[in-house]
């Protein structure tokens, strides 16, 4: 049975509520959550939320929308249940609602009655239907006999979309199969196709609920099946290096570059200078721009010429976005308010542009009507082949369109706006708020574990050749014109050449390198490296480590070890913002593993009080860990090679739910910047 | 071609619409509110009681319970003096807290002429970072910056006695943790186009008391009414 249920606006102010049994939690605290972590977070599309809370069983949730009204109504129960009814409730009692409701009145006393027919006639109708399915798959049973696989809900499915999606969901399925190169070695169709469903369902909630809803299925899985498993292993090194050799073909042909514009003798195109193995100048030095009194006037106007001292762009304030930009997206608004069938409206095209016109008109001048369905779909659609065009993952291209498709439901147009102007808008408000996160105050952050007297420590953790050891040395540069003391800790015990390229950069930054060589056990050389750090009063440890493929799993385990036995104060990943579909796949295995291996809560918030201040938000619910993650952010890296094909950001942002904290934009220690959220969202939806 | 002269007919009536349009752009800029907007915000981190505060202010109910908001709220509120006489309104708004919905901040402090900073006296400890952020935003605004707005600290929750910090405690927090915040924000130097300055010059302590917009602290209790502080902040607006 249910445990509560509430109406509230999307203000804030909670209509009405009714509670069915006593929690020694207050019930709020579950919608608080669920607000915080999904409503919000753009993941409107997944229908049901968990709540754990700290003391009795979890909970689900379910919730629906009135966007005419801006009302929320939620339903929570216990997760072992599974009501079948909560759906066909909830819109029931919206429905009611709907026609009691009068703007500014709080109390709605005389809703019980009102809930209580409901729910009977609800649950009434949850038996009927019981019943019925019941009878109808006794007899399937009898007729399918090869249903080989378990009874639990799952493999039920699996098997029913193995027989029943005939076609697409099928074939991919089994090519998947073939191409996985034995790693599993799992045998039996319908138990592969069940362990895929499983990975489908990322979002965590267990569906126990509904049954298993084969449309929503093949999106996930044939994607999955298809292109991300099976691409893991050695196709994906394989792509690495062609792309390596040829840069080394092409770069003869291209005009050798001046590295000579970032040191103080500038004499011309010295070869010499980009042997980098003698002794550098370091980072600018800590007496020109310290922390305290932030004279960097001098920095400044040498970035402009780019000599002597450069400063990390990281400290300069990027222009906001061009005018002649501002201009052309006006136009484009300008047209599709006129009706003119280009871009965004080009969908409706198809029923004929006098239609699409009359239409797009209609919705300009009489707005009284709610939006439907039908009328964004072709906007959706639209926005997601756009997102998808700039390099967004093709899964979180569907659910944010999804979500705010949801969102704009039943939301009634100002007058004299377009239906595309209208998601347009929307859509900038759910990307921005998806990319605007809190991000962690390094800086701070650091100065904080300096009082205490413990060094800050970094992990830079990412699958192979995203740039980690090269980005760790730009970030290393930047601290080390903020003053900080830094040393770099090599871990990546495996690569050939990783320690040297870490001992050239050490040598070009004048910072101290902690290394033992290779095949050494890197949790042990980290732990190493940060006592030392301790002993010789270093403020910030940064960690390189080793590339590692997601689907690895003895370095996945070997990764979490190193975190568990060392506890960060930062877990930054490493991600490349050419990577395609594949980085929603990175960045979940990687959370996964690192979380499955971290320690228990208890342990974290014991050590929250010895100066682990990175992690999370102390807002003391069960959310500290960012949708069970532990990465606590991540670096985009090569966002010089992509003009405006910055979708990546997007995919990265969305799965971990950790901000973009450093975006590496060349090769050189100065190409260091935080991410520019306005142009991203603006290359987005061009 | 004749001459343009007072006395043509056409040049009179030109002459009288210029003259018109100008006294009715006059009479909609007087009637439109004063030069600065006159729009109260409530701000602060989530779970502070804003919205509680929010629907005490707009018509005294309390006791009702509220979720955190997605959404901000709008309404007039009728400023009391201490002789519980009317002496206006105020146009008061209610901006989540949640960090993902933090843009809107800055899209309503430009029409502000108060701001009220609503924290949570009985759990500040925790949410002091979230607190220093907002109120810096707030205060290095060009428009709070330049047209010195009023900020009042609001200490809620004053109804936990126990649990509930003293109003001091809590402004020594904040205050400790802008300082901080201060120093690191200005050698990254990347907040183009915020007054950091108007906090202050950094090498003495941060007192929140002797920065250029005029900052008072309180503590009020918005679940049980008690926000006569608050009424005497907005009186002061009048």
């Amino acid at each position: 049975m249910l445990d509560f249920i509430a109406a509230f606006e999307r203000g804030g102010a909670v209509l009405w509520m009714l509670q069915f049994t006593t929690l020694r939690h207050s019930p709020l605290d579950a919608i608080n959550a669920l607000i915080r972590g999904c409503l919000l977070e753009e993941r409107l599309g997944e229908n049901t939320f968990t709540y754990a809370p700290k003391s009795g069983a979890a909970q689900a949730l379910k919730w629906t929308f009135h966007n005419g009204l801006g009302l929320v109504f939620v339903a929570v129960y216990q997760k072992t249940l599974s009501l079948l009814y909560v759906d066909e409730l909830l819109t029931a009692v919206k429905d009611e609602f709907a026609g009691i409701y009068k703007p500014g009145h709080r109390g709605y006393k005389e809703f019980d009655d009102v809930f209580q027919r409901v729910l009977r006639e609800a649950e009434n109708r949850a038996e009927l239907s019981k019943r019925q399915t019941v009878m109808r798959t006794t007899v399937s049973v009898k007729q399918n006999g090869n249903n080989s696989s378990g009874q639990s809900k799952k493999d039920s499915g699996g098997t029913k979309s193995s027989s029943k999606a005939g076609g697409d969901a099928d074939e991919e399925d089994e090519t998947g199969a073939n191409w996985k190169p034995g790693a599993n070695g799992t045998t039996g169709h319908a138990s592969e196709v069940s362990a895929d469903g499983e990975d489908g369902d990322t979002s965590g909630a267990e569906d126990g609920v509904r049954a298993f809803d084969v449309s929503k299925l093949p999106k996930g899985i044939a994607s999955r099946g298809r292109g991300v498993r099976g691409r893991g292993g050695p196709a994906a090194s394989i792509k690495v290096d062609t792309s390596s050799k040829k840069k080394e073909e092409v770069a003869p042909k291209k005009k050798a570059r001046n590295w000579n514009s970032l040191f103080p003798s500038g004499k011309g195109d010295n070869p010499d200078r980009i042997d980098y193995t003698e002794e550098g100048d370091g980072p600018p030095t800590a007496s020109d721009r310290d922390l305290v009194s932030g004279t960097s006037a001098s920095a400044t106007e040498d970035e402009g010429t780019g000599r002597r001292g450069a400063v990390s762009r990281m400290d300069v304030d990027e222009d906001d976005y061009d005018d002649d930009d501002e201009t052309r997206t006006e136009e484009v608004n300008s047209n599709t308010l006129l009706g003119k069938a280009t871009g965004p409206a080009a969908a409706p095209a198809k029923r004929g542009l006098l239609a699409s016109f009359v239409s797009s008109l209609k919705m300009n001048v009489v707005g009284t009507s709610a939006l439907t369905h039908t009328d964004v779909e072709p906007a959706l659609v639209d926005m997601k082949r756009k997102l998808m065009e700039r390099n967004v993952a093709e899964e979180i291209a569907a659910q944010v369109c999804d979500s705010v498709g949801r969102r704009l439901e039943g939301q009634r147009l100002a007058s004299f706006t377009g239906v595309a102007a209208f998601v347009r808008t929307a859509f900038e408000e759910a990307l921005s708020g998806i990319l605007n996160k809190r991000a962690v105050d390094v800086l701070l952050d650091i100065k904080k574990s300096q009082a205490r007297g413990k060094p800050y420590v970094i992990v830079f953790c990412g699958v192979n050749g995203v740039g980690k050891s090269t980005n760790l040395a730009k970030i290393a540069y930047w601290l080390g014109g903020h003053g900080i003391k830094v040393m770099i800790a090599a871990c990546d015990t495996f690569r050939a050449g990783a320690v040297e390229q870490l001992k050239t950069h050490c040598a070009r930054l004048r910072v101290p390198l902690y290394e033992r060589g290779y095949e050494k056990d890197p949790a042990k050389v980290a732990y190493e490296a940060i006592r030392q750090a301790e002993r010789d009063g270093q403020h910030v440890v940064l960690v390189d480590t080793a590339g590692r493929m997601q689907d690895n799993q003895p370095l996945m385990r070997a990764l979490s070890n190193l975190i568990a036995t060392n506890n960060p104060n930062l877990v930054l990943f490493v991600g490349e913002a050419l990577v395609g579909n594949d980085a929603v796949d990175q960045l979940t295995k990687f959370n996964k593993a690192l979380s499955d291996l971290a320690p228990t809560a208890a342990a974290a918030a014991a050590s929250g009080a010895t100066g682990v201040s990175g992690r999370g938000d102390a807002d003391g619910s069960a959310l500290t860990r960012r949708h069970g993650g532990v990465i606590d952010g991540i670096v985009l890296t090569k966002f010089d090679t992509i003009d405006e094909k910055v979708g990546a950001a997007l995919s990265m942002v969305y799965t971990s739910g950790a901000p973009v904290m450093f975006v590496g934009c060349g090769q050189t220690y100065v190409d260091l910047k935080k991410l520019n959220v306005k142009s991203v969202v603006k290359s987005l939806l061009r | 071609m004749d001459e343009l002269s007072l006395s043509q007919p056409e040049v009179q009536i030109a002459l009288l619409v210029i003259l018109a349009t100008a006294f009715l752009l006059l009479i909609l800029k007087f009637v439109s509110g004063s030069k600065r907007g006159n729009t109260v915000l409530l701000v602060g981190p989530c779970n502070g009681g804003k919205t509680t505060l929010f629907y005490s202010l707009k018509d005294g109910s309390t006791g009702a319970s509220t979720v955190a908001s997605m959404q901000e709220n709008e309404g007039w509120c009728q400023v009391r003096n201490d002789k519980d006489r009317v002496v206006g309104s105020v146009r008061v708004m209610d901006l989540p807290g949640h960090p993902r919905l933090r843009s809107k901040l800055e899209h309503y402090l430009k029409d502000a002429s108060a701001v009220v900073l609503v924290i949570d006296s009985a759990d500040i400890t925790p949410n002091r970072m979230e607190a220093a952020e907002d109120l810096f935003e707030v205060l290095t605004h060009p428009t709070v910056a330049r047209r010195r707005l009023p900020v009042l600290l609001a200490c809620n929750k004053a109804d936990l006695e126990t649990q509930a910090h003293s109003v001091d405690f809590c402004r020594r927090t904040i205050e400790k943790q802008l300082d901080a915040m201060r120093k690191t924000r200005l050698a990254l130097g990347g907040d183009a186009g915020r007054a950091i300055s108007a906090l202050g010059k950094p090498d003495k302590p941060l007192s929140l008391a002797a920065l250029r917009s005029p900052i008072t602290a309180a503590s009020i209790s918005a679940e049980k009414g008690d926000v006569s502080e608050v009424m005497r902040f907005l009186t002061k607006l009048m």
